[in-house]
């Protein structure tokens, strides 16, 4: 290809190392423009192994909707019909049981690769996707189980129980606890290396230091769907909407959330316990180094103490 | 590392209609010696970049014989040649970081832990001043960076011949000194064979053990490193006086 036709753009001045971000919220924005298109394929990735979840939205609204013209064209019982709609509901979550596993060991590759882009420390995609499954596939397929069951459960509730005070007990435990300590998990174990009791205590207690970091995420994550299921009743606009969302915006969401997830490390992890992973990843100047490498010092005089 | 012979080579550039434009090799005869630097000097035209895209296997319609170590180069690929071959110009994949740009010199190779290509590729990006830059896109870095990401793309590898056309043309004088001085002593390191295009008295000088002048498509004369210095070929007269280099160097 001659020179012409190629447009090489060239800076005026060197890369300086200041010129990398210095905050979390710096890095998120870099990150997403330099890796834009690394986070269409992971959204391509996450939309692969989501399209069964998809599928169940779709049957789901499907058997609804023929019990439900059925019932209209005097076929069945009103009875008839919302037993279809209640068996209908209760399979579909059940079906989580076995949808949510592969959804989370896939979510530990992706988890892996946007944690390389946020320790800048180059990815090999092939090998940190895999790495990312190997390293943690047991956890996250935990972690997928216990929120499929647990969604299984509440919905036992709504549906035996209908709403009241009592079935939305479960409803605020999880949305409030559980679901906050298990996303923040899956970015704990992408993190540091404990076993799964350990580091679901220590994701607990970090969502209980920064909670309203970890239900904002909560809320970004679970807002949508809610509000999809809420207000959308057509159902292909609903699979459009999921797919987009899916594929645009869950891969940003996953680094903002690794972003301050870090964040949170940093100031209630990383200074007691790892030193040097402060600031892993962002410019860090002298006067930082310094402050670093005393606190890294007394940690190990204090070893030496002991 | 290879020693490369070129037996009666000779390479000419044709037209579309299949008429010779160019005569640029006519019958040249070189050794290029393992684990040494060879400068070929040369006025433009003479056929010095030319002899490096045959030994570099990126053309291969010639006349005559390129052995390496006694082997037909027709008989091996690019892959099997080992070699680096660094131009003036930069050529960096612009959709690509950094970090990718010069682990793809590795990537294909299956004998390579991932891990350690990224190892290498954080240790050449350390050594060459560009490890902040890692996960940049070419366009973010000035043209002098983008030189130094060339150099850690051909040195990454750990290549066996490395092949330099004026490779450090238009850079300033500090980053050229740095650049020479860390090529110097990753060839060391590396025991490989240089093969240096330059009209840069003090790339010549600095890493040559000898320089082949090329004239009419053969090899006119042949200089040792101590001539390199004191020669009075005008091939080199006119490289020092351009460069208006000390001697004291």
């Amino acid at each position: 290809m001659s020179d012409k036709r190629v447009k090489r753009k060239i800076a005026e001045t060197d890369f300086l190392e200041e010129n990398l971000p210095q905050t979390r919220s710096g890095q998120f924005k870099d990150i997403l423009k330099i890796n834009f298109r690394l986070f269409l394929e992971l959204g391509l990735i996450l939309l692969g192994v989501f399209a069964l979840l998809l599928a169940k939205v779709y049957f789901s609204y499907y058997f609804n909707a023929v019990a439900e013209n059925s019932f209209k064209l005097g076929h069945i019982s009103e009875e008839e019909k919302n037993s279809i709609v209640l068996w209908t509901f209760l399979i579909s979550e059940g079906a989580n049981v076995l949808l949510y596993p592969p959804v989370f060991i896939v979510l530990a590759g992706v988890l892996r690769i946007v944690r390389q882009l946020c320790y800048t420390e180059g990815i090999i995609f092939s090998y940190d996707f895999k790495q990312g499954v190997k390293d943690n596939w047991a956890k996250f397929l935990f972690i997928g189980l216990f929120f499929a069951l647990g969604q299984f459960i509440v919905a036992l509730v709504y549906a035996f129980m209908g709403i009241s005070f009592l079935s939305a007990i479960p409803y605020a435990l999880s949305l409030l606890l559980v679901a906050p300590t298990f996303i923040g998990a899956t970015y704990f174990f992408s993190t540091y290396e404990n076993k799964l009791g350990r580091g679901l205590l220590n994701s607990m207690l970090i969502h209980l230091r920064a909670s309203w970091r970890s239900l904002l995420l909560t809320a970004v994550i679970v807002a949508p769907v809610i509000l999809i299921e809420l207000f959308l009743g057509m159902i292909i606009v609903k699979l459009v909407i999921y797919s987009v969302l899916i594929v645009l915006c869950l891969p940003i969401v996953i680094l903002a959330g690794y972003e301050m997830y870090l964040y949170v490390y940093d100031t209630n992890v990383n200074v007691y316990h790892f030193p040097e992973a402060i600031r892993r990843g962002l410019y860090i100047s002298e006067k930082e180094k310094e402050s670093i490498n005393q606190k890294l010092e007394e940690i190990k005089g204090g070893k030496n103490e002991k | 590392m290879p020693t490369i012979e070129c037996k009666n080579l000779s390479f000419a550039y044709y037209g579309n209609k299949g008429k010779e434009v160019a005569r640029v090799l006519n019958g040249l005869n070189a050794t290029f010696e393992n684990g040494k630097t060879t400068i070929l000097l040369g006025e433009s035209g003479s056929g010095k970049s030319s002899l490096l895209h045959l030994i570099s296997g990126l053309n291969e319609d010639y006349e005559g014989d390129i052995l390496f170590d006694g082997v037909d180069a027709h008989e091996l690929s690019i892959r099997r040649r080992k070699l680096s071959y660094i131009t003036q110009k930069v050529l960096l994949l612009p959709h690509i970081t950094i970090f990718d740009n010069i682990a793809s010199s590795l990537k294909y190779d299956d004998d390579i832990d991932p891990n350690e290509i990224k190892v290498r590729v954080r240790n050449i990006a350390k050594a060459l001043k560009i490890e902040h830059c890692l996960s940049r896109k070419p366009k973010h870095l000035s043209y002098g960076q983008q030189h130094r990401v060339m150099l850690a793309k051909a040195f990454v590898g750990n290549p066996e011949l490395i092949l330099l056309d004026e490779a450090f043309t238009g850079l300033d004088e500090p980053t050229k000194d740095e650049l020479l001085r860390l090529v110097k002593e990753w060839k060391k390191e590396l025991g490989a064979t240089l093969i240096v295009v330059t009209h840069d008295y003090k790339e010549a000088l600095s890493l040559g053990d000898v320089a082949y002048v090329l004239e009419d498509g053969k090899i006119e004369v042949s200089i040792p490193k101590e001539g390199i210095r004191s020669s009075n070929h005008p091939s080199l007269v006119a490289l020092r006086e351009a460069s208006k280099v000390e001697e004291k160097l």
